[in-house]
């Protein structure tokens, strides 16, 4: 069973991830958080296969969130991340590096995304 | 006929005559009255104030003679302007240097001639202050004095006309350049916007586009679910009004507004957008914003300079209470006795009093290298000032509070009863 978490503060996109992840990337669950401390817990509590990541959120920012996880032993500290921004240049540049981790613009481009999952997601 | 020699210092001479930008210019009262004085003084239908140009003199003032120039080879006054003292001819007829100059033998029928030079302070004769006279004559040493000194005048005229030239052009290169820099002083507050508005624009496009793959998804398959494309679509009409909206407040914001005429606008609107720009940003930052009461007016004024001065106050207010935790702004807007009370309070403890002092000033910041301008306040201030309101800090406040008033009406004959 293929599990994602997808996580962004806006919920309409939420749902459109939601149905790519479901209807076309084959995932059976999906689990929603709204800001990088709730995806945070969701992250102490089970394995994923990947992570969708906003970062302009409320509470913890995608990239503060993302490198807590990548420091802190967990069952989700290697997990593929796909980073997603509306506004790329303002990430960090010390997150650039970080592994595994994919980036992409908002708007999304659907045929990359998947591609991305495909081939992090055996 | 005798033409007079050039002085020696020519070149120099004429370059320090141009620097005047005095040539070719329109008669001017205070230089007029001077050559009344002479020939009144000295008793002569005419005097000049003559400029000796390269090949030509030219009368800046003129009493008595309709002329503007003559040639600079007929000019008595060309022979003025190679000495310190006064040049007198007590009778031309009878100076073998002039009795045929044309404009002896002319119809101006010259026969006296009297010129001072004008001597500038750096020891160039420009020109001469000169009375003529259609008989022979004499000047008593009154007279002669008289007329060195009024001479000494016009040269004094003449600088203070330059003086006064270069004053307003300094002063209007000045004014261009504050203009220019409120002008950059905008945009960069735009620029520090910028990062917010691509989240703002991005995000919702990226429903759209969402929304867009998904219904060509469904449309694919052959019984395609009608309702939930339409629920879609509804969607994305929805998103795209967001977007307007935004772009909308951006135009608004960034409009130059130097000539914008007064409208009638409530408040409530005024408020509103400028909350499309700054909502965002407060709420992804943790900054409760609370507005306490809008009074249901319209008032009298530029919207959106008001927006303008509005929305510096809450950048300020944010970049004060980023960080603190509990953060929050306030805002309250009032109207009493056709008088608008806007305050903006945020949760900061207030400012010191040596800060406070000069946070009106214009390049005055607290904000770090690249963070302000320090020119927010200053614009905002003389925005409301234009409205005939005031921008102040009010340190009597338990938290940093900022009030704007603005009177309801601009012109008197709109007051109400």
């Amino acid at each position: 069973m293929k599990k994602v978490l997808i996580v962004d503060d806006e919920k309409d996109i939420r749902l459109i991830f939601e149905e790519i992840f479901r209807n076309e990337l084959g995932f059976d669950s999906v689990t929603f958080a709204g800001d990088g401390l709730e995806a945070y817990t969701e992250c102490t509590l089970q394995k994923f296969d990947i992570i969708t990541l906003d970062h302009h959120m409320p509470f913890l920012k995608g990239a503060e969130f993302l490198t807590a996880l990548r420091n802190k032993p967990g069952i989700n500290q290697h997990t593929p991340v796909i980073m997603i921004s509306a506004y790329l240049p303002e990430l960090p540049e010390t997150i650039k590096t970080i592994e595994n981790t994919y980036f992409m613009d908002k708007p999304v481009d659907f045929t990359r995304l998947s591609r991305y999952v495909n081939m992090s997601v055996k | 006929m005798k033409i007079a020699d050039k002085p020696l210092n020519e070149a120099e001479r004429i370059a320090v005559l141009k620097k005047y930008e005095i040539l070719d210019t329109e008669a001017e009262a205070q230089f007029d009255d001077l050559t009344n004085l002479a020939s009144y003084i000295c008793g002569t239908p005419i005097s000049l104030v003559s400029l000796v140009d390269s090949e030509r003199q030219w009368f800046k003032a003129k009493t008595g003679l309709e002329a503007s120039e003559t040639p600079r080879d007929i000019a008595f006054c060309a022979h003025a302007i190679l000495n310190d003292e006064i040049f007198v001819v007590n009778d031309a007829t009878k100076d073998e240097r002039f009795y045929d100059n044309p404009l002896v033998s002319g119809s101006l029928r010259l026969r006296f001639y009297a010129g001072a030079p004008l001597i500038d302070k750096s020891g160039h004769r420009l020109g001469s202050l000169c009375v003529i006279d259609q008989r022979p004559r004499e000047l008593t040493k009154e007279q002669l004095e008289s007329l060195k000194t009024l001479s000494k005048i016009v040269v004094a005229q003449m600088e203070l006309r330059l003086e006064l030239k270069l004053q307003i052009e300094r002063e209007a290169f000045i004014q261009k350049q504050s203009l220019q820099m409120l002008q950059s002083a905008k945009m960069s507050a735009l620029g520090e916007m910028a990062g917010g508005v691509a989240h703002e624009i991005n995000n919702p496009l990226a429903i759209i586009q969402g929304k867009v793959y998904l219904a060509q998804k469904l449309l694919s398959h052959p019984e395609a679910n009608k309702e939930k494309i339409l629920d879609g679509l509804r969607r994305i009409e929805a998103t795209t009004e967001r977007i307007a909206k935004i772009v909308k407040g951006l135009l608004h914001f960034s409009r130059d507004t130097g000539h914008a005429s007064m409208e009638m606008m409530t408040l409530e609107k005024i408020i509103e957008e400028i909350m499309v720009l700054s909502e965002e940003r407060l709420r992804l930052n943790q900054v409760e914003f609370r507005i306490n009461q809008v009074d249901k007016v319209e008032l009298e004024c530029r919207p959106v300079q008001i927006s303008q001065a509005l929305i510096n106050l809450l950048n300020n207010a944010y970049d004060a209470v980023f960080g603190m935790p509990n953060a929050w702004i306030e805002l309250s807007a009032v109207c009493k006795d056709d008088l608008i009370t806007i305050t903006v309070t945020d949760s900061g403890a207030g400012i010191p009093d040596e800060i406070a002092e000069k946070i009106m000033r214009p390049f005055f910041t607290t904000k770090g290298a690249g963070k302000g301008t320090g020119l927010g306040l200053s614009i905002s201030k003389g925005l409301i000032e234009d409205h005939g309101g005031q921008l102040y800090y009010d340190k009597n406040s338990e938290h940093t509070t900022f009030v704007i008033t603005i009177p309801r009406f601009q012109r008197l004959d709109r007051k109400s009863a």
